[in-house]
């Protein structure tokens, strides 16, 4: 099992948008709107860097 | 960074490589993009008729809609750093019918510690309940057992254990509430101790260990954050709870520590899998024995003796033998490499004390001193003959390693790993002893983010900080606010201060503030940011910004050149800023090579291309400048830096009627807006609201620089020069912003007045800030 920090700086590296996506949702607590407010992106693009950043998260964390 | 290569593969996903990933990404989005009705067909459009690539992109698509459920509620609600992590297992508020909770006041690796009122004797404890998705993994009873053991332990330099108990779903234990300080505290914020006080500390230490090793317990996670100092004698906590919790996790089965010693030679491989299996390794890197590091189950009470090295090497020298590592190779060096000698990286240390510490450090638990005991009789030796000179201690400690626990004192056992953003992924596994390493892959493992927080509105205050930060339109004071209110909220939180020390840096440029009054508060805010850590970057761009206010550039170039060592991937600050002092020193060539990074890191921002586009311009490149400022624009048109910068340009360009256009959404006393107006023929508005400015008192800031811009324009340059040197009187910032190099002060480039200024600012007179501009292309 490999710590969920690792992995989004894993992802930091190689989709820092999507990483900054996970800082804003998970740890931050912000919903869409106010992700895609913060990153200044639409809050579709967030709903998308959300699922892939799980996607990808799930990935590097499974053993 | 050199070692970019083994990072690529070290940041793959899984089975998916990131090159794949990169490639495939476009595809997915399409996909996630369509309506369902239209999935399966865009599907077959994007694989292009390839069946595999097809349900390849189909597979990542479905895993994309999966839910993850340790993702799906905020960190701030669960277990934010596990993901084995269980956010429903609330703590009760009552434990065993004894024990009010009233707050939380840490979180470790293992527990989260509150504060709580034992009702049965009318007093404040602290109780530390162990996660609940460890405690599901381990023997409760095993656990409690174990507890038990360390429970009859009673010494003066030992924290008790009160009391245990399974209930609710909750494991815990009860100890009294120290408030500390703790030993690592000490050593992080206090003057520096002296050799004598060291050593008395130690003694205590030592003293602890002995009694509890006679009475068979070990404490295995010996280690700063684990001494309190309270009324001038040193106390042992948490003793005892490492081993609890690995023995209830299995497998450990070795005989009672201190009835007598295993011999240990070289690891066992069976001993290994075991505890890869159970997946439970305990200790602190930093302080581990390399028996413990490699799992070995016949880790006995020398394992104390070897961590009690660690952390007398570490009271003389500022830090432990090994340190300022990643984790892998810091466990392979307590496995395979000898220390640096105490006494080569302390002058103040007593020579006998550095010949015990060396032997505790021996790889071989043979070797070491056998008995704890033995330790206090050569600390004893050791307190009546040595110097007692205050040791100085190197600071700041150069990684996390040392700045590790969020909660000194409460920080339990488990891995308190390095949190090293950009290396530590990159570091390859280290050969040999590395196959001795279930710790690293360690469910228990646990890691502190210094720099992150727990508290959601301190989150929500650091994200509008860093937002306003980035948008550069004259928000520096809700920024500074909202990072002020973020570090109120949490005191330790890293980031806060890191971001607050950067936005006070920025100030003088956005806000009636002068550099002199921000330099105090942004030294404080980032050293404060560096002591929770070190792996900080914006706050060495904020000493370095510092730096060049005060005209020293050499300093500024180094904070600078250690921001960009330390910069996350995505950080373009540190970038932007030494690519503005590279244009101060008027090499701007250099400077563009900087901006560019940063345009690659972050193609959105229009703070970046405005600067690119300027230094173009700077270069003589009117085409580049023009498209790159458009770009600029395109990214942010209310980017106030974009604003100021784009006017220059369209001004050059003889676009008069569009630098008015941008001018007039700046402040109207802006030094740019003024040197724009009165440049483009409205002098009369630029004379007027110089002015305006001039009436107010105390004299505005940046005033000077402004009346002096305005002279320029007008070609009075004797005003200009006079104006200018009462602006560097004043600390103004002229020559940071945007430079020396900028077409305002063609008119004077080449006067004697203003070299001599320049030398009164330490800039160099080179033929690139003296000589004439390149030619428009």
């Amino acid at each position: 099992m490999v710590d969920l920090n690792d992995a989004i700086d894993k992802l930091a590296v190689t989709e820092p948008r999507l990483a900054r996506v996970v800082e804003c949702r998970f740890f931050g607590g912000l919903s869409e709107e106010e992700t895609a407010e913060v990153l200044e992106v639409t809050a579709r693009t967030v709903q998308r860097d959300w699922a892939k950043a799980r996607m990808l998260l799930r990935r590097a964390l499974s053993p | 960074m050199s070692d970019s290569e083994p990072r690529q593969s070290s940041s793959d996903f899984g089975s998916l490589l990131a090159d794949r990933w990169l490639q495939l990404s476009p595809l997915v989005d399409a996909v996630l993009d369509a309506p369902r009705d239209r999935r399966s067909s865009v599907l077959t459009e994007v694989s292009g008729g390839d069946a595999q690539l097809r349900d390849e992109i189909e597979r990542l698509v479905d895993e994309c809609e999966r839910a993850v459920p340790m993702l799906d509620r905020p960190a701030a609600e669960g277990f934010s750093h596990l993901l084995v992590a269980d956010p429903d297992a609330a703590i009760p508020e009552m434990l065993g019918g004894r024990y009010r909770i009233e707050r939380e006041v840490g979180r470790g690796g293992m527990a989260r510690v509150y504060l709580a009122r034992d009702l049965k004797h009318s007093r404040s404890v602290a109780v530390k309940v162990i996660r609940p998705d460890l405690a599901r993994s381990l023997g409760r009873e095993r656990f409690l057992r174990e507890i038990e053991i360390a429970a009859r332990l009673r010494h003066p330099n030992i924290v008790p254990v009160y009391d245990s108990g399974d209930t609710g779903g909750a494991l815990y234990f009860v100890m009294p509430y120290e408030e500390g300080p703790s030993l690592r505290e000490r050593l992080r914020v206090g003057p520096g101790m002296s050799s004598g006080e060291c050593v008395s500390v130690l003694r205590d230490v030592a003293r602890a260990l002995a009694y509890a090793h006679e009475h068979g317990v070990v404490h295995r996670d010996v280690k700063p954050d684990n001494v309190m100092l309270s009324s001038g004698a040193a106390v042992v906590t948490d003793f005892g709870i490492a081993k609890a919790i690995a023995a209830a996790a299995g497998g450990d089965e070795t005989p009672r520590p201190g009835s007598d010693s295993v011999p240990i030679v070289g690891t066992q491989p069976d001993s290994r899998r075991a505890i890869t299996q159970t997946g439970v390794g305990i200790g602190t890197p930093a302080y581990m024995a390399p028996e413990q590091a490699v799992g070995d189950l016949t880790t006995d009470h020398r394992a104390d003796i070897y961590s009690f090295g660690c952390l007398a090497y570490e009271l003389f020298a500022g830090h432990p033998p090994f340190h300022n590592l990643p984790l892998r190779e810091m466990i392979s060096a307590h496995v395979g490499t000898a220390p640096v000698p105490l006494a080569a990286v302390s002058a103040a240390v007593p020579e006998s004390v550095s010949r015990l510490v060396a032997r505790c450090l021996e790889k071989k638990p043979a070797a070491r001193p056998q008995r704890a005991q033995e330790l206090l009789t050569e600390l004893d030796a050791a307190q009546t003959t040595g110097p007692n000179a205050a040791i100085r201690r190197p600071r700041p400690l150069p990684r996390a390693v040392l700045v590790t626990p969020v909660i000194a004192g409460f920080a339990l056992i488990g891995y308190v790993a390095t949190r090293d953003r950009t290396t530590s992924l990159a570091k390859a596994p280290h050969e040999v002893t590395m196959a001795a390493l279930p710790v690293v892959s360690d469910p228990v493992q646990a890691r502190e983010r210094p720099a992150r927080t727990v508290n959601p509105e301190a989150y929500r205050l650091y994200v509008l900080g860093q937002r306003a930060l980035t948008m550069r339109q004259q928000r520096m004071q809700a920024s500074v606010e909202r990072f002020r209110r973020a570090t109120e909220l949490d005191t330790l939180y890293a980031d806060a201060f890191s971001g607050l020390s950067l936005a006070l840096a920025l100030a003088p440029y956005f806000e009636p503030i002068t550099t002199r009054q921000v330099a105090g508060p942004v030294r404080a805010a980032a050293e404060r940011a560096l002591r929770l850590d070190s792996t900080l970057a914006p706050p060495h761009v904020a000493l370095g910004m510092v730096h060049q206010y005060a005209y020293h550039w050499d300093s500024a170039a180094a904070e600078l050149q250690t921001a960009i060592r330390l910069r996350k991937p995505d950080d373009i600050e540190p970038l932007v800023q030494y690519g503005r002092y590279m244009l101060h020193q008027g090499r701007a060539a250099d400077a563009l090579q900087q901006f560019l990074i940063a345009r690659r890191t972050e193609p959105a921002s229009a703070l970046v291309s405005s600067w690119v586009a300027f230094t173009y311009l700077l270069q003589g490149q009117m085409d580049g400048a023009l498209v790159e400022s458009e770009r600029a624009f395109q990214n942010d048109s209310t980017n106030y830096t974009t604003l100021q910068l784009g006017a220059t340009v369209r001004v050059r360009r003889g676009d008069f009627a569009g630098a008015r256009d941008l001018v007039d959404r700046l402040s109207p006393y802006d030094s740019r807006t003024l040197w724009t107006l009165a440049v483009i023929g409205d002098t009369a508005t630029a004379l007027q609201r110089l002015r305006e400015l001039e009436r107010r008192r105390p004299t505005p800031w940046l005033s000077r620089t402004t009346r002096s811009f305005v002279m320029l324009a007008m070609g009075d340059t004797t005003a200009a020069m006079a104006a200018l040197e009462r602006a560097t009187d004043a600390n103004e910032l002229w020559p940071a912003f945007p430079g020396v190099l900028d077409p305002i002060y063609d008119p004077i480039r080449s006067s004697a007045r203003f070299h001599a200024l320049l030398r009164r600012v330490n800039l160099p007179l080179s033929d690139a800030i003296v000589g004439p501009r390149p030619v428009p292309r």
